[in-house]
């Protein structure tokens, strides 16, 4: 009875490590999602701020050519 | 279907990681080390992806801190001017501001957003993964359409031809409905003669809707609208113009009763123009300058016939046809002078660089005849006084007799690019110099490079007589319809060169109108419109088309309406 009780109480043991070992994995694989999905609102939220200020960036430039040449005389030419 | 940018490896991390070649002591200990493993290559394909993105990130957050480092620069050195400005110092002289050069915008519009070269990385490497199409192009051979096989698997210019075609259809729509609004009010070029007043008032958007008129005729009846106009010179210039004496004069005499409102004196100057750049192209373009005058004459004329400013309203009105007749064989005898005065007079330049449709009206009109007295001996102020009485009939007429001169002026600004196409016309016809009975061009500018001939000049088998042998033959008239063209599609021209030699070498090949036709439509489409910014600003000139874009638009116009008419 020994040595099946033994050989039992291995495997419970090995069992319960493989469900660490996983809880361990699980948890490595939930930060790695949620490192993906900052990753992907980080992205987004940096892209949509860009876009933005590139929006912005080209509407002052139109504003400085139309002012530029509203200043500018005639020297262009010449 | 999700179409994930970047992707993860391995998705899944705990499968096939117990080896099946050699016995492990214990398996579970097994799957779990070969579970972790697969985590940390997620983990290293997870910081690749992420380099990535930084980097893209940093680079478009570099290329908003060049700019707006070059923004502040310039609003500086701006803030710098202003300052410097004096409100009591004349900013531009009344001398200088004719020196002044116009704004033009450096903007740069972002173009092919989504192509292949603004492709992320991440997603060209999923791109590159996938399989190649089948070669179905290698069948190509096998097909008798000649389109190409793979474009019937996948062809990634679908939607944008989708969209171009659109387009421009669009446009040519809204420019034929002005144009239909402007031929009621002044006329049209082929069917009224009213086209002076309107395109005095609006360049722009005559010549399109000539065009436009001259397309659709074409479609249906291509032959036939060349004769209509053709008849108008035949009276009046029986001498200088003989290829213009073809059999189609006649009928197209007949078609004219039909055409509504029809000032006379427009609808001459209209006919004409069209006559030209069908036929003789460089000829008008050489008389260009002289229109006015003739435009004068032809008022002239019109007071002595219907006693004045009611005669000319009643022409305004709706001119009969019988009317119309009568008063062109007035016009006709300034035309044989026409030819000798071009060579000499300096006008003949003036006109190229107008290069207006309109404006290349008659080109019989001799330069000389402003000066001369008329031929009823009337001395050219008494024409203009005619002329400055006019207004008071119609509304167009006013605008062409007060603008003539003025539109002249205009008229040469406006359309640089036409000038570099007429130059070359000239050139060309210099060539070939005499077939056309217009001897004298004046020596043309330096030939830019080789207009392609997108428009199959060979006018199609309708034409008149003569004149498609010439153009199949003689490569200078086809030059110049491409020309017209290419100023048509504007900034483009330098993309369009390449189909136009192809077109070129079609061109003369095919001589079927309907095929010359399908031509013009994908040169149109070929040359310069595979450019959406071109499209777009096309679309945008034609919907707010103010006297320049007009001008631009009227070149192109002409070179069109020749295209199809020739067709």
């Amino acid at each position: 009875m020994a040595a099946p009780s033994a050989r039992g109480e291995t495997i419970q043991k090995q069992i319960q490590q493989d469900w660490i070992n996983r809880e361990y994995i699980e948890i490595i694989t939930i930060s790695i999602k949620k490192i993906t999905d900052f990753l992907n609102s980080f992205d987004l939220s940096c892209r949509s701020k860009l876009a933005v200020l590139n929006e912005k960036l080209t509407t002052l430039e139109r504003k400085i050519d139309y002012l530029e040449a509203c200043v500018t005389k005639g020297e262009t030419l010449t | 279907m999700p179409f994930p940018k970047r992707l993860i490896e391995p998705v899944f991390v705990t499968r096939g990681t117990l080896p099946e070649d050699l016995p492990l002591p214990s398996e579970l200990e097994g799957v779990t080390n070969g579970t972790l493993a697969n985590i940390v290559r997620q983990l290293s394909s997870l910081s690749r992806h992420a380099e990535d993105m930084f980097g893209e990130l940093t680079r478009d957050a570099q290329q908003l801190y060049d700019r707006s480092n070059s923004l502040q620069a310039r609003i500086d050195r701006l803030a710098v001017k202003v300052t410097q400005l004096d409100s009591t110092v004349e900013e531009v002289s009344l001398q200088d501001i004719h020196m002044r050069k116009a704004f033009k915008s450096a903007t740069v519009f972002d173009q092919q957003v989504f192509s292949r070269a603004t492709m992320p990385t991440a997603m060209l490497e999923t791109y590159n993964s996938c399989d190649r199409p089948p070669p179905l192009d290698k069948l190509n051979c096998y097909r008798d359409d000649g389109k190409d096989g793979l474009k019937f698997y996948t062809d990634p210019n679908y939607f944008f031809e989708l969209w171009r075609a659109e387009m421009l259809n669009d446009t040519e729509r809204v420019m034929h409905d002005k144009g239909k609004n402007r031929g009621h009010r002044g006329g049209r070029g082929t069917t009224d003669g009213a086209q002076s007043g309107v395109r005095h008032k609006k360049r722009v958007r005559q010549p399109q809707n000539t065009r436009e008129r001259q397309k659709q005729i074409a479609r249906e009846h291509g032959e036939y609208i060349m004769p209509q106009q053709n008849p108008v010179y035949r009276a009046p210039h029986p001498v200088p113009q003989p290829h213009q004496e073809v059999d189609g004069y006649i009928p197209n005499q007949e078609q004219r009763p039909p055409r509504p409102n029809s000032i006379e004196i427009r609808r001459s100057y209209s006919r004409e123009p069209e006559q030209m750049d069908g036929m003789h192209s460089p000829s008008l373009y050489q008389n260009n300058g002289q229109i006015i005058n003739y435009d004068d004459q032809n008022m002239y004329h019109h007071g002595l016939y219907g006693q004045g400013p009611l005669s000319s309203e009643s022409l305004y009105a709706g001119g009969t046809p019988t009317r119309s007749n009568k008063s062109r064989p007035s016009q006709p005898p300034p035309a044989p002078p026409s030819n000798q005065g071009t060579p000499t007079a300096g006008t003949p330049t003036r006109g190229r660089l107008a290069s207006s449709g309109r404006d290349q009206l008659p080109p019989p009109p001799p330069p000389p005849e402003p000066t001369s007295p008329p031929p009823n001996g009337l001395p050219p102020h008494m024409i203009q006084h005619r002329m400055s009485e006019s207004p008071h009939r119609s509304s167009s007429p006013d605008l062409h007799i007060n603008s003539p001169p003025i539109n002249h002026s205009f008229d040469l600004p406006p359309p640089p690019p036409i000038p570099t196409q007429q130059i070359v016309m000239q050139q060309k016809q210099s060539s070939p110099p005499k077939q056309l009975g217009v001897p004298a061009a004046p020596p043309p500018p330096p030939p830019p490079p080789m207009p392609t001939t997108n428009i199959h000049a060979p006018p199609a088998g309708p034409i008149i007589n003569g004149d498609l042998i010439r153009a199949l033959t003689s490569p200078p008239k086809l030059t110049p319809v491409k020309d017209r063209v290419l100023g048509k599609l504007g900034p483009p021209l330098v993309d369009p060169r390449n189909d136009l030699l192809k077109a070129i070498r079609d061109g003369i090949k095919l001589r079927k109108v309907e095929k010359n036709e399908q031509r013009q439509e994908v040169d149109r489409g070929m040359n310069g419109l595979h450019d959406v910014a071109s499209i777009l600003a096309r679309r945008v000139a034609v919907e707010f088309s103010d006297s320049e874009s007009g001008s631009d638009s009227e070149c192109d116009s002409e070179g069109w309406g020749e295209n199809e008419t020739s067709a």
